[in-house]
């Protein structure tokens, strides 16, 4: 047994592990909202507009999650602001402002004559890179996530099958939408170190779209999606430690996996004799 | 208004998207009234069923249920019955699943399920004969049995003004029948109850009162009086290029 324990010798490989469970977790079951809401190209823009406040942070000398997060929110609240008062869509209103915001970070970096490659981590991810203070934050970040989606998760539930009955019965649909707009800023903020800001999107659709595949109720699926999101996230980093290779990457790939291994399972399942009868129209 | 309304709308004008949506709309509704709103596509039905469940705001006039605006009313007061189309139905949810969804917004955050709400939603079931599709996924509904869902979930709410759209659109005869006495026997309890319809098939025993409009209201009455009023055939005529109305 000694590969199982042999990474953790390493300090900073029990820091990578920790932060592999947090964002394997929280990606995966904020994700189970943004897989029923079809918000996964939202995830993915406010995971490069971020790279703009990043950015900043570094010329500013400020915390670089400080900076990531606040234009995360902001982005998630001016695609939302933008789509109702331009009446554009809303995948429109997503391609205009994270595509600024994200060349806003370029601009802004190309104009430096010297930055340091750290600012690449951003981009690919350096889950072995997150110091203790960057551990503590993550852990912060993850119980606020945690605990207000745990308060409003009926609210949230509801709106995501019914959002106008929901509405006329008395719940605040509007604000929750920007609300939950809010928590996955914060989730994508949490997560960029580890996976990088390319493949943060993969983290919070891949587990929950395989979850999807293998339950029938929301409830289930969210937890599912998070053991799968943690089994990955652990599982790949555990990998890439032993083919050498990107952490983010191949917790991704691992995720890939897993999701075509759900399809296939649920097929397999609905073509079994037992369950001939009383499939899906 | 006057203590008994239950539904008060005054000289209301709503647009949406720009678009005016109806016009100067009064109407009032009693306790234990069922009041069918018919007209062409588009002439509004919707957008009046919505500003009064508060999910559109006036831009002229006044909304009233049970003497507040719609949107500072206690939670769980108006059950809105949509048309079913508009959900999805792979979301992963069983019936029962959905008929809870009524209780959530009378449920603080984290409180719990109480039997009480569990029998909610069992009576609600039981009453539109869906007790022993409870278990089963949604998506494995037929249009009849999701538009009883829906129905159920509205019942299960416990509400104090139900609004229904186009409730008797795409189900069998069955279904229909049964939704229209769930509806009766609801107002004769005391509830007030709007319906937009299409369906003036058997008007008389669905609606105590109809409203005809055309972006705003061109006849009111019972319904022997509306259908066969000169108002009603100039907007059938006006309209005969679609079948609906007739």
């Amino acid at each position: 047994m000694d590969w199982l324990t042999a990474p953790f010798q390493l300090e900073f490989m029990v820091r990578g592990f920790i932060v592999a469970i947090l964002v394997g977790t929280l990606c995966s079951v904020i994700g189970a909202f943004v897989v029923l809401r079809r918000l996964a190209f939202i995830g993915d823009g406010i995971a490069h507009a971020s790279f703009a406040g990043i950015v900043i942070a570094y010329l500013r000398g400020a915390n670089f999650y400080l900076g990531a997060a606040v234009v995360a929110v902001l982005t998630a609240l001016g695609i939302g602001f933008v789509h109702r008062k331009a009446n554009v869509s809303l995948d429109t209103s997503i391609g205009v402002l994270f595509t600024g915001a994200f060349a806003l970070g370029i601009f802004l970096m190309s104009r430096q004559r010297s930055y340091t490659v750290d600012l690449q981590d951003y981009l690919f991810g350096n889950i072995l890179g997150v110091s203790r203070q960057d551990l503590l934050l993550i852990a912060v970040l993850c119980a606020i996530v945690t605990v207000t989606l745990t308060v409003f998760f009926r609210a949230l539930v509801y709106t995501s099958f019914d959002p106008i009955v929901a509405q006329a019965s008395g719940i605040p649909a509007g604000g929750l939408d920007y609300l939950l707009l809010v928590l996955l800023a914060l989730t994508i903020v949490v997560t960029l170190e580890a996976v990088g800001i390319i493949l943060v999107a993969a983290l919070l659709v891949t587990p929950a779209a395989a979850a999807y595949q293998l339950t029938r109720r929301f409830s289930v699926m969210i937890a599912l999606s998070a053991v799968l999101g943690a089994f990955c996230s652990v599982g790949g980093l555990y990998l890439s430690y032993y083919l050498n290779a990107a952490s983010g990457a191949t917790i991704v790939l691992m995720a890939t996996l897993v999701f075509f291994a759900a399809v296939a399972i649920k097929r397999l399942w609905l073509s079994a004799p037992h369950h001939a009868r009383s499939s899906r129209p | 208004m006057a203590v008994a309304d239950a539904v008060w709308v005054h000289d209301v004008t709503v647009s949406y998207d720009g678009n005016i949506g109806i016009e100067r709309v009064s109407i009032v509704l009693h306790p234990s009234e069922v009041l069918g709103i018919i007209g062409p596509n588009g002439s509004g039905k919707s957008t009046l069923l919505k500003t009064i469940a508060g999910l559109l705001r006036p831009i002229r006039g006044t909304v009233e249920v049970f003497g507040e605006t719609p949107q500072h009313l206690r939670p769980g007061t108006i059950a809105y019955v949509p048309q079913v189309e508009t959900v999805d139905w792979n979301f992963p949810a069983t019936v029962w699943d959905v008929v809870a969804m009524a209780r959530f917004p009378r449920l603080k955050p984290l409180q719990r399920f109480s039997s009480r709400d569990r029998t909610a939603v069992h009576n609600a079931l039981q009453s539109v004969d869906l007790t022993a599709l409870s278990n089963r996924h949604i998506s494995a509904l037929s249009g009849g049995q999701q538009q009883r869902a829906f129905l159920a979930r509205a019942l299960a709410q416990e509400p104090q003004l139900l609004l229904l759209d186009e409730p008797a659109t795409g189900v069998d005869a069955a279904t229909s029948e049964l939704l229209r006495v769930v509806v009766r026997g609801l107002a004769a309890k005391g509830m007030p109850v709007l319906i937009a319809t299409h369906d003036l098939e058997n008007a008389e025993q669905w609606f105590d009162y109809l409203l005809l409009v055309d972006r705003t209201v061109v006849a009111y009455g019972r319904p022997s009086e509306v259908l066969l009023s000169p108002e009603f055939k100039r907007v059938l005529r006006a309209h005969h290029h679609t079948r609906e109305l007739i």
